[in-house]
């Protein structure tokens, strides 16, 4: 992938006032939706080798924060579809065994871009994260009071290479974890010193650029 | 097949009515100088209407309103509702007098058809004159009766009628009538050239907002004021 063009870098300064976030699952036929309304073809990219449509529908209510970490692992995160009529449920809900084997390992993106200011697309999508299925969940919840609707939202566990159930989550940002978690991952390389500084960011305030 | 929402109950609409344009937007948070920076998700927009005071008087209205309750199921299937934004149409004027409708037209024969309706023309008459693509935010117009363009439109997608906004129309050199017009959201679909734009009466697909969102409470049992609000909608057409 190139660098930036210079439009998209004007448009990054200005802080970016108009983005777009897409989501891919590599399932069969793969899933490809973004956050805005609408279908998008938003042109070849790495994932994408033709111009793919991606739909649209606020249907992906929103991203989740992705936590990556050079040598560290990884958390799980979770992408949810609301917006999904009940009825659909009860025709997904006997087949959620085969929905989840058609997931379970399947690579997942997640990348991003900007528009101009007349809403057209300055690049292609930048894939910015990579993680791979995990689980389907169903997630029904009654809110208080009778009258208040139920909200049904269909849950994605996703996790990136570096997540797995027997490692640990990101508890403490500091030398010796992330030493250990270092270790773990390359026994010949025990000293990544991505958290070293971190003892000389606490409680103290930094002004920024000045350090 | 869509149901059409009866422009009869959203022109009665007296408190609302007017289409908005939403967004989704994303606040980072406050800087120390009180700028707000913003990112907006939505890629464009959902169009959203309200309908309040709808005035159901007669039995007719009232088992319409119902049956029309019956059939969007709480927001479960789609319908094109009309837009009222007759006051923003660019409508032709002729001998100096504002055409908003013509006349319908007879058969042949001079006769109408049985409910004495004729075949009716727009009063604006417009297509677009060259292809576009997805999400495209500019389009070419012509416009064979009526001014330049201006307020909503709606173009008839494979997905059913999507309006658009206009945000500036800029008249081609050399060729009368055609404009180029910057719209706002971007095209829901690619336009192939000669597809009509609908000045008229622009509609959009749309389903109801929510659970509670189609209501008519009854004064006296007898008579009532109906309210809906409806959200764009990218639902299948039903069967």
């Amino acid at each position: 992938m190139s660098a930036f063009s210079a439009a998209m870098l004007r448009e990054l300064k200005a802080g970016a006032p108009r983005k777009g976030v897409f989501f891919y699952l590599a399932s069969d036929p793969p899933v490809r939706v973004w956050l805005g309304i609408g279908d998008i073809r938003p042109g070849v990219n790495v994932i994408d080798e033709f111009e793919e449509t991606y739909t649209g529908l606020g249907e992906l209510t929103d991203m989740p924060a992705l936590q990556a970490l050079s040598d560290g692992s990884s958390e799980q995160v979770e992408f949810t579809m609301s917006g999904i009529p009940p009825t659909v449920f009860r025709e997904l809900g006997p087949h959620m065994r085969e929905q989840n084997a058609a997931i379970v390992g399947q690579l997942i993106a997640v990348g991003w871009s900007v528009f101009d200011d007349r809403w057209q697309l300055l690049d292609s999508v930048w894939w910015e994260w990579f993680g791979f299925g995990d689980f389907l969940r169903l997630n029904h919840a009654v809110p208080e009071g009778a009258r208040a609707a139920d909200t049904w939202d269909l849950q994605l566990v996703a996790g990136s290479w570096n997540t797995g159930r027997a490692r640990a989550g990101m508890l403490l940002w500091t030398h010796p974890h992330q030493a250990r978690r270092a270790l773990d991952l390359d026994p010949l390389a025990p000293t990544d010193l991505f958290c070293e500084q971190t003892v000389n960011m606490t409680d103290t305030e930094k002004p920024w650029p000045d350090f | 097949m869509y149901w059409h929402f009866p422009r009869s109950f959203a022109g009665r609409s007296v408190a609302e009515g007017w289409p908005r344009l939403v967004g989704t937007v994303k606040q980072p948070g406050r800087t120390a100088s009180g700028l707000v920076p913003t990112t907006t998700l939505s890629g464009g927009g959902l169009w959203a209407v309200n309908f309040a005071g709808i005035f159901l008087r007669t039995r007719d209205d009232l088992n319409l309103w119902e049956s029309l309750t019956a059939y969007l199921a709480e927001g479960a299937r789609p319908i094109i509702v009309p837009f009222c934004v007759r006051k923003l149409a660019p409508v032709p004027i002729e001998d100096g007098v504002p055409v908003y409708a013509r006349p319908g037209v007879p058969h042949s024969d001079g006769t109408f058809f049985s409910d004495r309706s004729g075949y009716v023309t727009p009063a604006i008459i417009a297509a677009a004159t060259a292809d576009a693509a997805l999400r495209a935010t500019t389009i070419r117009l012509t416009m064979t009766t009526g001014g330049p363009p201006a307020g909503l439109f709606s173009i008839h997608h494979d997905i059913g009628p999507r309006p658009y906004r206009i945000l500036e129309a800029l008249a081609v050199d050399g060729v009368p009538g055609d404009y180029d017009v910057r719209i706002e959201p971007p095209l829901r679909e690619d336009v192939t050239a000669g597809s009509p734009a609908e000045f008229d009466w622009p509609a959009c697909v749309m389903q109801l907002a929510g659970g509670e969102a189609m209501t008519a409470p009854a004064d006296m049992l007898r008579f009532a004021r109906g309210s809906a609000s409806f959200i764009e909608s990218f639902l299948p057409e039903p069967a």
